[in-house]
This record gives C-alpha cells, sequence and structure tokens, in this order.
C-alpha cells in the first residue's frame, strides 16, 4: 500500500538540471506514465524514487514517509530496467529467486517458500517451462519476462519500469503491453511507467507525467492530455498524427487563422484579458477537422492536397494553406485527388489557442 | 591458387611457430651425443631416452651430479620457488587489481587521471628501475626474499590487470549492480554475487596472462634473488656442463616441464578464455 510524492525533487549533474523541482502524487495502486523524449529526466526521475540517484534537492515520499535516509534495498521497490540487467550467469530460477536469497540472513524466507514464490512469479509471467534454462540462452522477449518476474519476487508495493519494452519487437509489445495491464491488475499496486512512447503510456496508464528538459509540462489522465493540452509542448508530444499548428491572430472577438476566422463564444474573456498584439497559435487534432466544399461559406480555411498517406482506418491527408501545412483524417473512401482544393471546418471547441510568447494554453 | 596460398602460408608460419616447439621437445629426449655432434644434425632422436628429465629432477642419484655449475643440484626446489613466486605474485596483482579496475570502471575513481597513471608504469621496462629496486630491497631486508618477489612481481603486473579487467567491466551494464542493489544487496554483495561472476571469463584469461608475464621472468629474478631463492628459468640458464659447455639435453628438459603449467593452466580455464581472450573487444 504505497502512493508516491515528489516534493521539490531535483537532481542537477554539474550545470545540466536533469530533473527540476518537480512536484507530483501518484496514487496508490495508480498506473501513472512518465512520458517525454529521450533526455527529459524521465529517467533521473525513476532513479530517484528507487534511491539509485540521490536528489540534489527535494524529497521523495512514499505514503507519508520521506525516504532520503531508506536503503534503496529497504524501499520496497520492483524495478525493471530499460536493458533488463540479467543475471546471465544464473538460471531463469536462480534469476528470480535471487532477491529473496539476498536478504539479510535473519529476515530470509525458507527454501520452500523461495520455490513456491518462484514457481508462483514463474506462472504469472509465463516462465513457468523456462526454469532451469540459462538465462544468457534466453531469447529477448524471454529476458523481458524474467525481468519482469524479478521485480515481482519481492512482492513490492511499487512498481518501477524503465522503458522495459523498448527493446521488444512490435507484436511481442503489443503482448507484453496487454500482459503488464493485466498483471498490474492482479496485483493492485502502484506502477510507474517511463517511456518515449506517446501510444504506449496513452494505452496502459491511469495517469501520464509529461516531462521535457527536466520541468514536468503537464500530468493528467490521456483524455486530459490529449483533449486539453497545457502547452504547445503537450500538444505536439501527443498523438499519433502529428497536431495541426496554424498561426492565429485575436481581434474583434474572434480567432483570425489564415482567411477564416472562428468565433470564440465565451472564451473570449481568456483572450481579452492577454496581449492582444501577441502572436497566437491555433491547434486543431486532425480527426476533428471536417472537410466540407471549398465554395461553401462554412469552411474556415481552404487548403489544396499536397500528399496522401494511407493508415488503413483512415487516410491522413497533408494539405497546405498560404505555406502552413496541415493535416486532416479522411475514410478511405472519400480519398481526394493530388493538387485539388478542401474546404475545412473548425469547430470552435475543438480549437485549442497558445500564446507563443509562453507556449502556454489561453483559457 | 588463392586456396592453395593460404594453406600455403598458414603451413609456413605454423612450421616458424612449431618448430622450435618441436626441438626443445625432442633435444628433451636425446642422449648427450646426439645433442650437438659436430657436422650431423639429428632431425629426431635415434635413442629416446628420459635421463635429461632424470638428471633435472635429481631423480637417478643423489651424490653424483653431471652440472659442475649448477647453484643447487635439483630444479625443485627453483620450480618450486618459481610457483610460489608467480603464483603469489599473481594473486596479489589481482586481488588489488580486481578492486581498482572496478573502482575505476564504476565509480570513476581517480577521474581521468588515474588508469593513465597506472599505465604508465608499464611505459619503461622493469629492468630500467630494478637496479634502485635492488638497494631498496636490500636496505628493506626483503632482497632475496620470497615475499620481496611476490611483492615485485605483483607491482608490475597490476597495471596489467587494471586495464585488462576495467574493460571487462564496462561491458557489464551497470544495471546489474544496480539491479542487485534494488534487490537487497550491498554494493559489495552486488559486485560480488552479480558483477564478479559475469567477467569471470575475463578474469581467467587475465589470471593466465599475468601468471605467464610472472612465470617466465628472468631479469628481476636474476637480481633479487641468489642461491637458495633463484627461480626456474635461472636455473635453467645456469645449467652447463664442466667445460663450461651448454647442457642442451638439460636445458630441453627444464624448458618442457616449464611449458606446462601454464599449458594445463590454459587448457582447465579453455572455455572461460574464447571471450575472455578477446580482451574485451566484443561487446555484449
Amino acid at each position: 500500500m504505497s502512493s508516491i510524492t515528489l516534493k521539490g525533487l531535483s537532481k542537477h549533474f554539474g550545470t545540466l538540471k536533469a530533473v527540476d523541482n518537480l512536484d507530483l502524487h501518484v496514487p496508490h495502486g495508480s498506473f501513472t506514465a512518465l512520458l517525454g523524449p529521450s533526455g527529459c529526466g524521465k529517467t533521473t526521475t525513476m532513479n530517484m524514487i528507487s534511491g539509485l540517484e540521490r536528489p540534489t534537492t527535494g524529497e521523495v515520499f512514499f505514503d507519508e514517509q520521506a525516504m532520503s535516509e531508506v536503503d534503496i534495498g529497504k524501499r520496497n521497490v520492483g524495478f525493471v530496467f530499460q536493458n533488463y540487467a540479467i543475471f546471465t550467469h544464473m538460471s531463469v530460477y536462480e534469476n528470480l529467486a535471487f532477491g529473496l536469497k539476498s536478504q539479510p540472513r535473519r529476515s530470509r524466507v525458507s527454501q520452500a517458500e523461495i520455490d513456491s514464490r518462484v514457481k508462483e512469479v514463474a506462472d504469472t509471467v509465463g516462465l513457468s517451462a523456462a526454469l532451469d534454462r540459462p538465462a544468457a540462452r534466453l531469447s529477448v522477449n524471454d529476458l523481458q519476462k524474467v525481468a519482469l518476474g524479478r521485480s515481482m519476487i519481492m512482492r513490492p508495493t511499487i512498481f518501477l519500469l524503465d522503458e522495459p519494452f523498448s527493446n521488444l519487437d512490435s507484436a511481442f509489445r503489443a503482448y507484453m503491453r496487454a500482459e503488464l495491464k493485466r498483471i498490474q491488475h492482479e496485483v493492485g499496486q502502484t506502477m510507474v511507467y517511463v517511456t518515449h512512447d506517446q501510444v504506449e503510456a496513452m494505452g496502459m496508464a491511469d495517469r501520464i507525467a509529461v516531462m521535457d528538459r527536466g520541468v514536468l509540462q503537464q500530468y493528467g489522465s490521456p483524455e486530459d492530455l490529449y483533449e486539453r493540452p497545457a502547452n504547445t509542448f503537450v500538444a505536439r508530444f501527443i498523438g499519433s498524427v502529428l497536431n495541426n499548428f496554424i498561426p492565429a491572430r485575436y481581434a474583434d472577438g474572434a480567432l483570425h487563422v489564415g482567411d477564416g476566422s472562428i468565433a470564440l463564444g465565451d472564451r473570449r474573456a481568456a483572450f481579452e484579458r492577454s496581449d492582444p498584439a501577441a502572436g497566437l497559435t491555433a491547434t486543431i487534432r486532425p480527426e476533428r477537422v471536417m472537410v466540407v466544399d471549398p465554395s461553401s461559406h462554412q469552411a474556415t480555411l481552404r487548403g489544396h492536397v499536397v500528399l496522401v498517406e494511407p493508415l488503413g482506418p483512415k487516410d491522413v491527408v497533408h494539405l497546405e494553406h498560404d505555406g502552413t501545412p496541415l493535416r486532416v483524417l479522411v475514410p478511405p473512401n472519400a480519398r481526394p485527388t493530388l493538387g485539388s482544393s478542401l474546404g475545412l471546418y473548425f469547430d470552435p471547441d475543438q480549437v485549442h489557442v497558445f500564446d507563443d510568447a509562453t507556449g502556454l494554453a489561453v483559457r | 591458387m588463392k586456396k592453395f596460398l593460404r594453406v600455403f602460408a598458414i603451413g609456413l608460419f605454423a612450421l616458424f611457430f612449431g618448430f622450435p616447439l618441436y626441438w626443445v621437445v625432442t633435444m628433451a629426449v636425446k642422449p648427450k651425443a646426439e645433442e650437438n655432434p659436430p657436422g650431423i644434425i639429428y632431425w629426431k632422436p635415434q635413442n629416446p631416452t628420459l635421463k635429461n628429465y632424470k638428471d633435472v629432477l635429481n631423480l637417478s642419484n643423489t651424490s653424483d651430479s653431471p652440472f659442475a655449475t649448477a647453484k643447487s643440484y635439483s630444479a625443485l626446489t627453483p620450480l618450486k620457488n618459481s610457483f610460489l613466486a608467480a603464483g603469489f605474485g599473481t594473486l596479489l596483482a589481482l586481488a588489488v587489481g580486481v578492486f581498482a579496475a572496478y573502482g575505476i570502471a564504476r565509480f570513476r575513481s581517480g577521474g581521468k587521471e588515474l588508469p593513465f597513471q597506472i599505465l604508465q608504469l608499464r611505459m619503461f621496462p622493469p629492468a630500467a628501475v630494478v637496479i634502485p629496486l635492488y638497494f631498496m630491497f636490500v636496505y628493506l631486508h626483503l632482497w632475496n626474499t620470497l615475499q620481496g618477489l611476490i611483492l615485485i612481481y605483483a607491482a608490475v603486473t597490476f597495471p596489467f590487470v587494471v586495464w585488462l579487467m576495467r574493460s571487462f567491466f564496462q561491458d557489464v551494464p551497470r544495471e546489474v549492480a544496480e539491479a542487485a542493489i534494488v534487490d537487497g544487496c550491498t554494493q559489495w554483495g552486488a559486485f560480488y554475487k552479480a558483477v564478479l561472476p559475469m567477467v569471470k571469463g575475463g578474469l581467467a584469461a587475465t589470471a593466465l596472462f599475468v601468471f605467464i608475464l610472472n612465470w617466465s621472468d628472468f631479469l628481476i629474478a636474476l637480481v633479487m634473488t641468489q642461491e637458495h631463492w633463484i627461480t626456474a628459468p635461472l636455473f635453467l640458464n645456469s645449467l652447463s656442463g664442466g667445460a663450461g659447455g651448454q647442457e642442451y639435453g638439460h636445458q630441453a628438459a627444464l624448458a618442457v616441464l616449464l611449458i606446462l603449467p601454464p599449458a594445463i593452466l590454459g587448457l582447465s580455464i579453455q572455455k572461460y578464455l574464447v571471450r575472455g581472450l578477446t580482451f574485451g573487444a566484443i561487446k555484449r
């Protein structure tokens, strides 16, 4: 039973601020993803939670207890490393049993207990048939399972997974994602999952903390991040088809993009507060753009088709409007011809606007 | 044609390295008359005998030694000295060097300078410092002692241990030690239980390499020992007949005996050597 709270957590390597003043609360039993591009500080954050790195400033709490004076081995965390860190000189069984056998002598469990717990974990991760095999001979997929099993053997209350699936082939990765979600549900413990793959984070996590250059950008449910990005970084990073970014300006109670305008309704107040002269950027998800007749007065913008990228269920149509690239998702049966002109309608409720000076959403 | 040339080249190489070995092994079983008779070369022994081995180990008779100038009548004591000095020298070099290498590889102990400074110890031949060391050792009462020989062998081979083991340790992902620590090991436990077993191939190769260096040393032992503590290579050198002639048969017999320990050691750890001998060139 553990929640994780990070208060003002920073880690500096010389002048580099790997993690800067991070506040985060991971509730008990949640599946939280730390998401961000490589070098954003997510692994460093993870290492500070586990105790492998000591924070420069700030503190890690498990429930109410400060962790800075608690030894790594006593924090009761299960850690899955990106490169698995399998002990290749041991068998699968010995790898799984390693944690139990490494405890101080007085708190060590009996051999029978070790056997039964190794068997139980092997069943959970699907390694029962491979217990006697040397770890050096395992496939990458099985190494992954050993790493996962080894993190479970101590029955930790907190699981930390550092890009555990990045080395797997895509089919097995999809399978392991589902497996991990099942295991998380089964053990019901807190899981923190580091990834740079937003599809993985969106599909698995209850909550996602997006980080960039050591700073937390946004923390919320996958839906929050997708529907209400806090800044341009999140708007750009989340979503499998790149978001539309259109230069905009505010005037007379409406948002002007290209030669069209978007009525703002109740949201006007927020724009009145900000500097009207500042540059703005409007975003709208490609699948939320409606294709209309170019001659229709309903069209917010018109663009000509430069590329069609079939994805299967949908086509991504790349358009250009006045030098601005735009993307729209259309059903394959509505695939337009190259060079043709399309009218695009932006539903005002789907349009998010960001201040160019700060990158923050105007709300 | 290309294949023929390749086989020919390989054959030439094999001959180049193999013939001296053949000559030593056959010389060791030749009777005195076949060793170096004027005008004749015996390509193979005509009347093979084990007399040379028996003489060298002084097994045939104890009173009548064939060697006039040998400092000891049997090779057994020098062989024992060599074993002790090279063996303990290797162990000491490993004991110090392995930990130094782990510290340098994992914790960057000593920064950028220390590893290079350790390597600098090998940038001059040991002969360059053997004379000052001689005076130091005499003063310290380490001259002509086993302890002195062990110390100097360990010091001379320690840089090799550090540099070889450092590259093996660098091949082990740091997460291996971290995983063991998360599982409840101490830093020492993680090193001993998780990291060290993963580099045992490298450790075996390093140990063999260092042992061969110490085992085959001539110069240091020549300066640092006398009489009772001379090593086998010195004894080999001292084998000569009464008229000042070389005892080729006896020398060859002792040479064969000297080849055996490294060879046996090498064969017995062969399965670790294959990876170890790449000296960390292959990354996992």
